[in-house]
């Protein structure tokens, strides 16, 4: 899956997360803010990074903004943003649910 | 038996914290909400939201309900991925027509299919929302062998009717007795619509009194504060939940003897009324009675 | 039951008033002029609020009775859906030291700080591209200048100071505001900057794009003293440190370069707050205004001349290349 321009999926809510996805010219990066960074900061980390990988994202720039969200939200918004940010309207779910937990 | 579907909460599908908390209330069904609930720009974070949630969460203590939205706008995906999920029963918005029952039947059909899920898993209820809806009633409920049940959406149905909500409720006695016939003849459940005012609970108390007298099974709930209530006026009365005893037992007996009559104090109990003291047993379990 | 709604001041006057007592209450300055307005109400009270103006959130308070940040995140986030639906996807935020922590956690980046106001940005694009801009842009060579213009248009007088810092410096930077709120648009004014300046060989223009706090950008609802010198000091104050914090680092900037404004004292404020702002970090070049027939030139005096169609006169005070460009875009008009 391609980045073709930045999107934005999640919000600010209490138990959401933010996931801001930009193109990048290489590599990963993933800046998080979270108000849980000291425990779980890694953790939401390797999510996300796990979820792009499934998704066959290599070029990307992660913006996250956590407001103590479980994995299973993280992983919703981080498939959520990828999706709107390679203009793919509608989800693979055959795919998507061969990996998902 | 019928399930006990006293109580069915709404819970917005694009609010995180709400998809993990919703189980805890002790609402008999959780509906997530992918239609008005959910702003047109958010359709697909929602719908991947409470599909993942459905994928993680053990909402094994409740019957789960999607209200998805109307098939040309978006619903045949909400559906894939809610069957997809594990949801119990698809929920139909704005039902006019038994038509619209079938045409979601069909695409639930194609994607239990497409999984390889057994055809017949996820059931079906509709909402009626419209003058046309309720006089269609009849055969909306039997449209589909899925149907569980029909609610009544009070809202865009008294606009619709030039009218709007009062304390007493005559606006909507017509609708609420047809859905309720036509609920009964189809043999599934019939649900109430919403009360909004959630911090008037003497209302609330009022409005869900008339309902169960009327032979309603539940109510559709907005806020949690409300399950307690609305649980708490389904509660069988003591006397009623002795004859229920006696009627079950009177049916164990029987059973025990191989006999294909069930009598209770000598007088012969016709099957609807057995089943009827069971549901009144399980209702009484749940309002936390001792039965046993 | 909490409820979020937009509203309406000439619709609600009721809703309007409590606005008015929240922001009031809060220690802010109830300015209506904003593009959108929200309210979390508890039946009639109003428990919190916040604005749009542009892409710029204002006017954000939340009810002493009942300071709780989750209202004030629900605030933020409705006036960021709205920007998402109007598909803005940068905004700024304008606010008090005590709160910086707040809007960080909701995902904002500081800008640039002073010691009563800050200002954060949220979105993209943001400082980073205008970063890599820069440094694109960045010449070798000690030392460095800097010049901030309008340019509105470009006239004789700008092109004097800009030779004044290109004779002295071995890189000068020309920055022209990207804001529209001119009689030439950005596009423009930075084209004719570059025509001009193309005379000198060690001189790089470039567009502000939002990184400037102009003063009619600059909400001032939050200060305290609302007397003109007041405003025009925090907004000069925090301009000054945007500058010095965030933009002279990248291209390594040592001097700026401003005209003389004799008669202006907003001017004269702004002047002495970047002075003080710089200290010894940069140094603070106040360059005498070209004359021209016995009166300073200024853009004003071009788009006078513009206006009553005296071409002599625009001819005397901007360069041929610019005058060609004017003359041709006023035939175009009429």
């Amino acid at each position: 899956m391609k980045i073709n321009h930045p999107a934005t999926a999640g919000t600010l809510e209490s138990s959401d997360i933010q996931i801001t996805l930009t193109p990048a010219d290489s590599g990963t990066t993933i800046q998080l803010q979270s108000s849980v960074e000291k425990q779980f900061g890694e953790q939401i980390r390797a999510v996300i990074a796990a979820t792009l990988t499934k998704l066959g994202i290599e070029e990307v720039a992660v913006e996250a903004n956590d407001k103590g969200a479980l994995d299973c939200t993280i992983k919703a918004r981080t498939i959520a943003a990828a999706y709107r940010a390679a203009d793919n309207k509608t989800f693979d779910w055959e795919e998507i649910n061969a990996w998902i937990n | 038996m019928d399930k006990l579907r006293r109580t069915m909460m709404f819970v917005p599908g694009a609010n995180p914290g709400m998809l993990r908390d919703a189980p805890i209330y002790g609402a008999d069904a959780i509906m997530f909400d992918l239609e008005d609930a959910v702003s047109l720009k958010e359709k697909d974070t929602a719908r991947m939201l409470v599909y993942s949630a459905l994928k993680t969460f053990d909402y094994s203590s409740v019957e789960t309900v999607v209200r998805v939205n109307a098939l040309d706008a978006g619903g045949d995906q909400d559906i894939e991925a809610m069957v997809l999920g594990g949801i119990n029963v698809i929920r139909l918005p704005k039902t006019e027509t038994a038509q619209d029952i079938r045409d979601v039947d069909a695409v639930i059909t194609a994607v239990e299919e497409k999984y390889g899920i057994q055809v017949g898993t996820t059931r079906m209820m509709a909402a009626i929302e419209s003058a046309e809806g309720v006089l269609n009633a009849r055969e909306i409920a039997q449209a589909s062998s899925r149907m569980i049940g029909i609610a009544l959406g009070a809202e865009d149905y008294l606009t619709s009717q030039h009218t709007h909500r009062s304390a007493d409720g005559a606006e909507l006695s017509f609708a609420r007795n047809y859905i309720l016939h036509a609920a009964r003849e189809a043999g599934i459940a019939a649900i109430d619509t919403v009360y909004t005012q959630v911090d008037n609970e003497e209302g609330l108390r009022h409005e869900t009194e008339l309902i169960k007298q009327l032979g309603f099974d539940g109510k559709s709930v907005i806020n949690p504060r409300q399950i307690p209530v609305i649980n708490s006026v389904f509660a069988p009365a003591l006397a009623e939940v002795q004859k229920a005893r006696e009627i079950v037992a009177g049916l164990k007996e029987a059973e025990a003897k191989g006999a294909g009559v069930v009598s209770v104090n000598g007088q012969m109990v016709d099957k609807p009324v057995v089943e009827r003291a069971q549901y009144t047993i399980a209702l009484a379990k749940a309002s936390g009675m001792e039965v046993d | 039951m909490a409820t979020l709604k937009r509203i309406w001041f000439d619709l609600n006057p009721q809703a309007a008033t409590a606005w008015h007592t929240l922001l009031a209450d809060a220690g802010l300055t109830p300015d209506r002029q904003v593009d959108y307005t929200v309210g979390i109400f508890d039946g009639d009270d109003l428990l919190a609020t916040g604005s749009l103006s542009g892409n710029i959130i204002k006017e954000v308070a939340v009810s002493p009775t009942v300071q709780h940040e989750n209202l004030l995140a629900q605030i933020i986030q409705a006036l960021l859906d709205r920007l998402d639906d109007e598909a803005i996807t940068h905004s700024f935020v304008y606010t008090k030291p005590s709160t910086l922590k707040f809007f960080q956690s909701l995902g904002f980046k500081q800008l640039a700080s002073t010691d009563s106001v800050v200002l954060l940005e949220r979105g993209y694009p943001n400082f980073d591209d205008y970063t890599k801009l820069l440094e694109e842009s960045r010449q070798s060579g000690k030392p460095v200048a800097a010049i901030v213009m309008n340019a509105n248009p470009v006239t004789r007088g700008h092109a004097y100071l800009i030779e004044q810092a290109a004779k002295s410096n071995a890189v000068v930077y020309v920055f022209v505001l990207s804001a529209e709120r001119s009689m030439f648009t950005a596009t423009e004014r930075l084209a004719l900057v570059k025509k001009v300046a193309a005379r000198w060989s060690n001189v790089v223009v470039l567009p502000t794009q939002d990184y400037m706090v102009s003063s009619t950008t600059f909400p001032s609802y939050f200060l305290k003293d609302r007397a003109d010198a007041a405003i025009a000091t925090a907004q000069a104050g925090l301009d000054a440190a945007l500058f010095k914090q965030r933009i002279a680092p990248i291209l390594g900037i040592s001097r700026r370069y401003v005209g003389e404004e004799p008669l202006s004292p907003v001017t004269a404020i702004y002047n002495q707050q970047l002075a003080a702002t710089f200290a010894d970090d940069i140094e603070l070049i106040v360059v005498p205004r070209l004359i021209i027939d016995g009166t300073v030139v200024s853009a004003t005096r071009v788009r006078t001349a513009i206006a009553q169609h005296d071409w002599v006169t625009v001819e005397r005070l901007v360069y041929p290349e610019v005058y060609t460009e004017i003359k041709e875009r006023s035939t175009h008009e009429n």
